[in-house]
């Protein structure tokens, strides 16, 4: 059993983010207590965390980062936020920094072009508007639920990256 | 109607304009899906997707360089024809305001949200605008 990681969040980084980070699983590698400190109502968020494999690194950045960045009318909710970091989180550590968008509809995506393949998944703030989408070498796009599908998800993107497609 | 007015109906051939912001640009330069979603206006007046209809724009003397500058650095111009959008499930209609000459809609056809594979479908049809209409990069 791995003791407990104490993860400092940067003072700017919001509850919301803090919390989202916490359910993605951090940066660490095994079952962990992520405890985030920050003066406020969400001061301490502590979370277990089953045991899952690393995520990617880029996850903590662009949920502290580049969503907010993106997201200028401050139209997504704190939930679409957690079930978008839940996903990145489920995904295979190698998996390659997406492009992140924030869409006028209130959905969050993230979106990949490896070699012959374009994948992404979007999450909103309505919970229906969540999918998948898969397509190789620009042809038919497939299209699933998000819902029941992380895991179908994940290890497409660690065929794809096993495959030398990075 | 005047006379130089275009008609209620937008022709097929038409090139219709969608603005989306630099940061939905790919490095390859093509856009993002999310680029290409309804407003999610909280009193719902504009639950659809902003355009500009070029005849109309050409009707009163306005190029795609002004509509570039409308739109200011932050934004990058695609096109569509007219047909393509409609033959791909979308509605387009005009729905002029005041903030620039030619202003369209563009709706899913069922009236629904657009899918996450509808948006990536206007994302590979989305050309760069060039003035002559022509769609860039040379398809065929």
């Amino acid at each position: 059993m791995t003791a407990p990681v104490a993860v400092e969040a940067p003072r700017r980084v919001s509850s919301a983010q803090q919390r989202a980070l916490a359910t993605a699983g951090g940066s660490g590698t095994v079952a962990r207590q992520i405890r985030v400190i920050e003066a406020g109502p969400d001061a301490l968020v502590s979370t277990i965390l089953s045991e899952t494999a690393q995520p990617p690194a880029w996850v903590e950045r662009t949920i502290q980062y580049e969503v907010p960045a993106r997201d200028e009318a401050g139209r997504l909710k704190l939930d679409t936020l957690v079930r978008f970091a839940q996903v990145c989180g489920e995904l295979p550590a190698r998996t390659p920094k997406p492009y992140i968008g924030v869409g006028d509809d209130a959905t969050l995506s993230a979106e990949w072009d490896i070699g012959r393949f374009h994948v992404a998944f979007q999450v909103g703030n309505d919970v229906t508007d969540d999918s998948i989408i898969f397509e190789v070498d620009g042809g038919e796009i497939e299209e699933l639920p998000l819902t029941g599908n992380v895991r179908l998800l994940a290890v497409i993107m660690s065929q794809i990256v096993a495959g030398g497609q990075v | 109607m005047a006379d130089h007015d275009p008609p209620d109906e937008i022709p097929p051939d038409c090139i219709v304009y969608r603005a989306i912001r630099v940061v939905d640009i790919k490095e390859d330069g093509t856009p993002k899906s999310c680029a290409f979603t309804d407003l999610a206006d909280a009193d719902g007046s504009k639950d659809y997707m902003s355009v500009n209809v070029s005849d109309e724009m050409a009707a009163a003397g306005k190029t795609l360089e002004d509509l570039k500058k409308h739109w200011g650095d932050r934004y990058e111009i695609f096109q569509f024809a007219a047909q393509d959008l409609v033959t791909n499930g979308e509605r387009l209609w005009r729905d002029p305001d005041d903030d620039f000459v030619g202003h369209g809609a563009c709706k899913r056809n069922d009236n629904g949200k657009r899918s996450l594979a509808q948006k990536r479908t206007l994302a590979r049809l989305a050309k760069p605008a060039n003035e002559s209409g022509a769609p860039a990069g040379g398809d065929p």
